[in-house]
């Protein structure tokens, strides 16, 4: 029996995993270590978080699914993650370094304040360097005491061999169209095929499409894209750099938007430290934290336009070969796309897919993001 | 009670139960029972191949007190204590926290120190790879004269980190990946004495993807049993561990051969909706193509990974394609792989592939490989010392196309040094490599001044040298190529040339030499076959065939070879 | 919050409960000592998640509540400042200030908020068991040189205390001896019981004992050790584990038996282990008349000094051991003569008191080559 108000319910999509794991705790066949691996943001950590309260809820019941009741005080803990015998562990600067997991096995060393399973949630385990992984095999190789150890990682390829073969290994797919397009008209509201068309977009990654549908701007972001790729061939250079400009100071404005409220909240940690040294700390730590903030958000920015004329280019080729008009991803702008198809034609849609793909590859190896994109909209137009 | 997983519940606990490593079990029960156990062994092999179980195992056939015996009793004291890891004599020390000289140093006092409770104090350090150097050469000094109570078990996944000057004073056991058929039996063992009811097909798939391990193998068919009470079928463990079943593929290759492009898209919005993960999907389409080319160019069945009905198949599709197809389709989809590790838009690089694949017309991959070899033979005729090895592809077909054979050596054999000595020979306006490399902080400064992008760009990229008027510069990648090539661009570096070596200099940019650090673009490693399908129409199939077997078996086929001869 | 206390009463509290702060930076919070009223009483907190330290002032409390001040400059502040009455409290205008004033002296301090602090942990009280201070003081002394601090076998970083009836046995090893003690206790407890401290807690509550009254309170949870001294209570996670059959290990009997003046032992191998640097090793050579302690080390020297003993018995033999093991053992017992118990160079030894088996050292030998 499902329980329709359950915190598993919350999930969306993974029902297959949900299942796996609530019969883990029914068979009272809990394993010590789990390996949460898929793409970032497809809901690992949500899963995690409720397994961990379902393993230590007050109040769960076998015949109410094994769900985690979700206002007991355990669960209200770990929600808050405030219980006293899970842990969460999240990269210090860039990595997970072995001081964190030494003190983990400190942690695991001691009898549970009274939880039934003590819980070590180790987010973007696959940032542990080597010294720490390695140091991380012996604790959950044999445990002491009732211990589960959940591993987080966007890649489990990355991780050493030795690590992955001593967990469980959970594999999270991307979601399914269906789900994130449900999950957008119930939430947001979205008329059908603009939440279609975002969660063609999102690619299966559930944080994305809510990022994308929060994003007022979205839509008149991609009639900009548009814009500039029907104008791209038969206009001159000036005009171009002012598609490209204007593109990137529609990403400006969002930023400067952002850095204001980091100040804000620095200023306010500054405020409330008690000490100097420690607010020095602080201050150096959040700095850091900002700046690399800021460098995501811009990428990924530049990141949403490049996938909005992916989009485009590929339903171009997709009504170009003959492929049903329902399969396209901007669904709802279905004879400007046909217009695109016919003008762009099988070689040169794929060649400007190629364009594209090449400019995100600038953009990961940190070419700044004008140089990119003032590169791909000079090669399209050669295309 | 905790639940205890499966590995550690039917950890070997005698060198009878330990699986696939008879070798190592049946020299050690000797050593034992001849009084001769070594003061110092190096357990190397893969993971789950039981390299610390043989450890323990050894610990206590040396401390059991009905021995030393290679048959433990599993009964007495120390025994059981070394089985539950309380025994004090028994040291179990992971090299990768305790890595450092101090550890070892602290170690190199405390094992003069007799026993507690048995005859020998053994340690075992797990993954000693991981000490420092200095902690090598402490633990290297240990290993000289080590008390005559001691012994020492030092266990690696990766032994060629480990001191050649430590390996020699180790007996050194290499354990084996555990071979398919070993687990099968044993995981149809644990299965059977479990109450865990699997059906034969999904045996043979845990196996196969336990990849050698049995650790690995006893994870996936624990975590089977703890998700469903029923009997496992195959179905389920291709469903937790996310493996495409073999009908979505033949039906893509079944789109292919029919033309019709538009179906593609219905063909991965159906692969998205049942959730496939596509990375591995098309992971398991290159093994499949890799196959289907095995199939054409008349490899033996034996060759091929698959099963017998799979085979059948493959021969119908074998027949189908063309072998162009066949080479187009592994050379794009490989790269497709590499594309969907940089970038996660495995839907988008998937369907253009399929598509790409079948409209060749639109497809100007060949042409830009011609066009890049004709531009490396006019500068061959220009001057052949200014190449410098270059990206894999044109070296490839330098050896078949144009280059004859002295030129093939010159460019195998050519170092930087040699660059210097020969250009220096011809003008005296030109500079070696590292003349130029000596100028290029002042260069880069200069451009800095002059154009920021053009210096952000710069930062990736090489001097190679200047030779007769033309600086050369290697850009690493072929945007990076491109966009020097913008007039503003080279007109900056131009400027700055001028400016810092007092002369005008035409441009050569290059892509190539860096081509393997290069992080945008790791070499297709992901497959084989990729890197010698670069050079597509320059290499004929025969070789290609060659060099796919080699890659997909590798050893493993040559010593099948020599077993059945 | 608004209290006023002596200085004094505050000052000697809050050095005790800052031993339970910890220095981590990952939950700064826990750098801080936590400030509670109770009734007329301020209850001062401190935890590094492994030991809780809790003490209570007497104070009036002018507005009750609760704030967080940084542990070390608290202490530091309130011992700078002159004794009489203090004034501490919640800045009514300033949710983030908390101040310390004494009659000329104000202190602003930054804080955090309260409601982060870690709640003081729950026991649920199995037995409890009234200790004398002395014997409890003693037993840990013993027990605390002996215990492993080599993280790689956590259960040895940790004190055995296994309840039996009436009586409680304290071990302690880290592999290469082993020190056990009892107490006896006037009451039967019901349940036996075997719990393992981390030596930290322990050592932490040795240092607060010797400022205390007669009796201490031993409070046994499932999962947690409650330390009573009066108003102070400290309480301590207990390790997870096994801990190694301490009874497997002392061999249950020997050949050879010498008793020594305490004084003389000690004297002598101090005296040796001035040569014994490198690997401390010092050797015994023991005959029916006499122990020769010597020790030589290559490009030191060496040294020889013979000693009268009281009484031997059983074969010569010659025996190696690490010197500040041997003073750690001969400290532990409390009698003039020590017992030194051998069976053979490969054997582990035993120092016990003439007395009885109430105290015991067990060490193993070097091997000398």
């Amino acid at each position: 029996m499902e329980n329709n108000n359950s915190l598993w319910q919350e999930i969306i999509g993974h029902r297959d995993i949900l299942s796996r794991l609530k019969n883990a705790i029914n068979q009272n066949q809990v394993a010590h270590a789990y390996l949460f691996s898929g793409p970032k943001g497809v809901g690992k950590l949500s899963v995690a978080t409720r397994f961990a309260a379902a393993l230590n809820c007050e109040l769960r019941d076998n015949t109410l699914d094994n769900s985690p009741c979700g206002h007991c005080i355990s669960c209200k803990n770990i929600l808050k993650r405030t219980h006293r015998d899970t842990y969460f562990i999240q990269p210090e600067g860039n990595a997970i370094t072995i001081a964190q997991i030494r003190d983990i096995r400190k942690l695991v060393q001691l009898k549970n304040y009274g939880s039934e399973y003590k819980v070590i949630i180790i987010d973007e385990a696959d940032t542990m360097n080597r010294p720490a992984a390695n140091s991380l095999l012996k604790i959950i190789e044999e445990p002491p005491g009732p211990v589960v150890f959940i591993l987080i990682a966007a890649n489990h390829e990355t991780l050493p061999l030795t690590i992955v073969s001593r967990c469980r290994l959970v594999t999270f797919q991307r979601l399914r169209l269906a789900e994130i397009k449900n999950f957008l008209i119930a939430e947001f509201a979205l008329e059908p095929d603009s939440a279609k068309t975002i969660a063609f977009l999102s690619r299966g990654i559930m944080a994305k499409a809510i990022d994308l549908a929060a994003d007022n701007n979205f839509f008149k972001r991609r009639e900009r894209v548009i814009e500039a790729i029907s104008e791209i061939k038969d206009t001159g250079p000036g005009r171009l750099s002012l598609l490209a400009e204007n593109l990137i100071q529609h990403i400006n404005r969002e930023l400067a938007r952002v850095k204001e409220r980091q100040q804000k909240y620095l200023d306010k940690l500054v405020e409330q430290s008690t000490n100097k040294t420690h607010a020095g700390r602080i201050k150096k730590q959040q700095s850091k934290k900002d700046k690399r903030e800021l460098a995501r958000l811009e990428r990924s920015a530049f990141d949403d336009i490049l996938t909005n004329l992916n989009s485009i280019y590929r339903d171009a080729v997709l009504l170009a070969v003959g492929g049903d008009d329902n399969l396209t991803a901007n669904i709802d702008i279905v004879p400007e796309l046909k217009k695109i198809a016919t003008a762009t034609g099988i070689a040169n849609g794929l060649a400007a897919g190629s364009h594209v793909r090449k400019a995100r590859e600038m953009l990961y190896s940190n070419v700044s993001p004008e140089l990119a994109l003032e590169y791909l909209f000079f090669s399209l137009q050669e295309a | 009670m905790a639940y205890i997983s499966l590995y550690r519940k039917w950890r070997p606990q005698s060198f009878a139960e330990l699986i696939g490593q008879e070798h190592v079990a049946r020299t050690l029960a000797n050593a034992v029972d001849n009084n001769r156990v070594s003061h110092a062994y190096l357990f190397t092999g893969p993971r789950g191949t039981g390299k610390t179980s043989t450890a323990k195992i050894l610990a206590k056939a040396a401390n059991c007190q009905e021995g030393p015996t290679s048959k433990p009793c599993q009964k007495c004291n120390s025994c059981l204590r070394i089985s539950d890891g309380s025994s004090l004599d028994v040291f179990e020390i992971d090299a990768a926290s305790n890595r450092g000289i101090d550890e070892i140093r602290d170690l190199r006092e405390k094992v003069n120190f007799v026993p507690s409770e048995g005859p020998k104090k053994v340690y075992i350090i797990d993954e000693v790879h991981m000490l420092t150097n200095e902690a090598f050469n402490a633990l290297l000094k240990l290993l000289e004269e080590p008390p005559a109570h001691i012994i020492f078990i030092l266990a690696t996944t990766e032994p060629s980190k480990v001191l050649p000057t430590i390996i020699s004073r180790c007996q050194r056991f290499d354990f084996r990946p555990i071979l398919f058929s070993d687990l099968v039996k044993q995981l149809k063992k644990v299965a059977k004495a479990e109450k865990i009811k699997v059906e034969d097909e999904a045996f043979e798939l845990i196996a196969k993807e336990a990849r050698g391990g049995l650790r690995d193998g006893l994870g996936i068919l624990d975590q089977l049993a703890s998700y469903t009470s029923k009997e496992i079928k195959a179905t389920d463990v291709i469903g937790l561990l996310g493996l495409v079943a073999g009908e979505k593929i033949n039906r893509l290759i079944d789109i292919i051969i029919s033309g019709a492009a538009g179906e593609i898209f219905t063909f991965t919005n159906d692969l998205i909706v049942e959730g496939v993960n596509l990375r591995q999907f098309t992971k398991e389409l290159v093994d499949y193509g890799r196959n289907i080319f095995i199939i054409q160019n008349g490899g033996a069945d034996k060759l091929i990974n698959a099963t017998t009905e799979e085979i059948e198949t493959l021969k119908v599709h074998a027949k189908n394609l063309s072998k162009a197809q066949t080479r187009r389709l592994l050379n794009i989809f490989s790269q497709a792989l590499t594309e969907m590790k940089n970038i996660s838009d495995p839907q988008f690089i998937l369907e253009m592939s399929c598509v790409k694949l079948m409209t060749p017309a639109a497809d100007d991959d060949t042409d830009a490989l011609r066009e890049r070899l004709e531009k490396l033979e006019r500068q061959l005729d220009n001057s052949h010392i200014s190449v410098i090895p270059a990206p894999r592809e044109t070296k490839k077909v330098t050896v078949k196309k144009i280059a004859p054979a002295k030129v093939v050596t010159d460019d195998e054999k050519i170092t930087p040094k040699k660059v210097i000595n020969k250009s220096r020979a011809t003008s005296a306006g030109n500079m070696s490599l590292r003349e130029v490399e000596r100028f290029w902080p002042t260069i880069m400064a200069k451009i800095k001044g002059l154009s920021l992008p053009t210096h952000a760009i710069l930062m990736e990229c090489r001097p190679i040298s200047v030779d007769n008027g033309k600086f050369i510069i290697d850009a690493g990648t072929d945007w990076r190529q491109e966009l020097l090539k913008k007039p503003t661009k080279t007109a900056a570096l131009k400027t700055a040339l001028k400016n810092i070596l007092g002369k005008d200099l035409n441009l050569v940019i290059t892509v190539g030499a860096e081509t393997n650090k290069n992080k945008v673009k790791p070499a297709a490693t992901e497959s084989p076959a990729s890197a010698l399908i670069e050079a597509d129409d320059a290499v004929d199939d025969e070789n290609l065939t060659l060099g796919l077997i080699k890659n997909s078996f590798g050893a493993e086929i040559v010593s099948e070879k020599n077993d059945t001869e | 919050m608004l209290i006023k206390c002596l200085r004094d009463d505050i000052l000697s509290k809050l050095q005790i409960v800052q031993k339970g702060t910890a220095n981590q930076t990952t939950l700064p919070i826990l750098s801080g000592i936590l400030l509670k009223t109770d009734e007329n009483i301020l209850r001062l907190q401190a935890t590094n998640l492994e030991i809780s330290i809790m003490a209570t002032v007497k104070a009036s409390i002018t507005k009750p509540g609760m704030s967080v001040f940084p542990a070390r400059l608290l202490v530091d502040i309130i011992r700078l400042l002159p004794p009489g009455q203090l004034e501490i409290g919640h800045d009514e205008n300033e949710d983030n200030v908390v101040f310390i004033r004494s009659e000329n002296t104000e202190f602003k301090l930054k804080t955090q908020a309260p409601e982060d602090f870690p709640e003081f942990p729950e026991v649920e009280k199995e037995a409890e068991i009234i200790i004398n201070t002395d014997v409890i003081n003693k037993v840990l002394k013993q027990t605390l040189k002996a215990v492993s601090k080599d993280e790689t076998r956590p259960i040895l970083n940790g004190i055995l205390f296994s309840i039996k009836e009436n009586e409680i046995t304290v071990v302690s090893t880290d592999s290469y001896r082993l020190a056990l003690s009892k107490i006896k206790l006037k009451n039967k407890i019901k349940e036996d019981q075997d719990i393992v401290i981390p030596w930290r807690a322990l050592d932490e509550f040795q240092k607060i004992i010797s400022a205390g009254s007669k009796q201490i309170t031993l409070i046994l949870g499932k999962n947690q050790a409650i330390f009573k001294l009066d108003d102070i209570i400290l309480i301590s996670r207990l390790l997870e584990g096994q801990f190694p059959n301490y009874q497997q290990l002392l061999p249950t009997e020997f050949t050879i038996t010498a008793e020594i003046r305490r004084e003389d032992l000690v004297a002598a191998v101090t005296r040796a282990s001035l040569i014994a640097q490198k690997n401390q090793s010092v050797k015994l050579n023991l005959t029916d008349k006499k122990l020769t302690i010597s020790a030589q080390s290559a490009g030191i020297g060496e040294t020889t000094e013979d000693l009268g003993i009281k009484s031997t018995k059983g074969t010569e033999i010659e025996i190696a051991f690490n010197s500040q093991y041997l003073l750690d053992g001969a400290a532990s017992v409390s009698t003039d003569t020590v017992i030194l118990e051998l069976n053979n160079s490969v054997s582990p030894g035993l120092i016990k008191s003439l007395k009885n088996n109430d105290s015991l050292y067990l060490i193993m030998p070097i091997r000398v080559n």
